[in-house]
């Protein structure tokens, strides 16, 4: 439906196929965190926020949308996402002893 | 600061430092050395064994329900076990890296443990059942229940942060085709650095042209 609706105060409606998506970013242990971002957005810009949101090293985390790494300077758009897509976030896999 | 990427796999700058020092052996670097196995085997079959290598990512991104997993394992096919003489399986142990082997021809497991523990041991049994419960089809039946034997007289590490560079050279002797007597590696522990220096080495070579790739691709798209 096209429709340029003004924005109508405290209802914020996800404006399909516009400027904005909504995605999920979800860690490994099923931990839920919501960012709207701009499609032509680097998804750099996402996985730094979500970093310093949870307080984690980037260089500990891999970023997956349909189990494929995400490339930092790719946008949603060039991934072709869509409104509510799910990116994994997980912690890499890291050993050095037994504990 | 990303040094390369290529498919699934990327190495920072960070990585690398990990890699050179004495740091903690990650996924990625165990993926990217799959990768290292692989070219050699391609510039010199006679040398490398044909092997399917199974990613420690796919117990654990299975178990933590992201989407489209199986990515990692859709090379995991009856045809591809079948024409393979080894399974190289990276297991991840809670904080410890050790390597499950699997001779195919022979239906036997053998695992690789710098420091060798029963509690690692028991920590196979998820792989297996998440390769079992994902690509059943592409294995003789029962090949979770092939016996599985400690790998015995292997060096062993006598620190706590070196266990990923024994994996990559467990994983190294088991894909080549020459017969290495255990006795005569029992100096792996002194080589560390030395070993750390030539992975890094080996992966930028196998990456290289990745790297130029990647250069090329922003060359254009800045146009």
């Amino acid at each position: 439906m096209s429709g340029s609706g003004a924005a109508t105060g405290e209802d914020k409606k996800p404006d399909q196929g516009g400027a904005h998506i909504n995605l999920k970013v979800k860690d490994q242990n099923g931990n839920e965190v919501f960012f709207r971002i701009k499609r032509k957005t680097q998804l750099k810009k996402l996985m730094n926020a979500y970093c310093d949101r949870q307080s984690v090293d980037p260089k500990s985390i891999v970023f997956l949308f349909d189990g494929r790494g995400i490339p930092a300077e790719k946008t949603p758009d060039e991934l072709e996402m869509e409104d509510g897509d799910e990116i994994d976030a997980m912690l890499h896999q890291s050993g050095g002893s037994a504990i | 600061m990303l040094i390369f990427e290529s498919g699934n796999i990327s190495m920072s700058r960070g990585d690398v430092d990990d890699l050179l020092g004495q740091g903690w052996v990650m996924d990625n670097h165990l993926n990217a050395y799959s990768v290292v196995i692989g070219a050699k085997r391609r510039r010199t079959p006679q040398k490398i064994r044909s092997f399917l290598y199974v990613s420690p990512n796919h117990e654990y991104y299975k178990r933590s329900n992201a989407r489209n997993y199986t990515t990692l394992i859709s090379h995991i096919t009856e045809e591809a076990v079948n024409s393979s003489e080894i399974i190289i399986m990276p297991c991840h142990l809670t904080s410890h890296w050790a390597l499950l082997v699997c001779w195919i021809k022979e239906q036997r497991w053998e695992f690789f443990d710098s420091l060798p523990s029963s509690l690692h041991r028991a920590g196979i049994r998820a792989n297996l059942k998440a390769l079992q419960d994902d690509v059943p089809e592409a294995f003789p039946e029962g090949f979770v229940n092939w016996p599985v034997a400690d790998a015995v007289g292997v060096p062993c590490q006598d620190n706590s942060w070196d266990c990923g560079v024994f994996v990559v050279k467990f994983m190294e002797v088991i894909s080549s085709t020459e017969t290495v007597s255990w006795a005569d590696q029992k100096n792996w522990q002194e080589d560390m650095p030395r070993f750390r220096a030539e992975i890094v080495a080996e992966i930028f070579k196998t990456f290289s042209s990745s790297i130029s790739e990647s250069i090329a691709r922003l060359d254009s798209s800045d146009a």
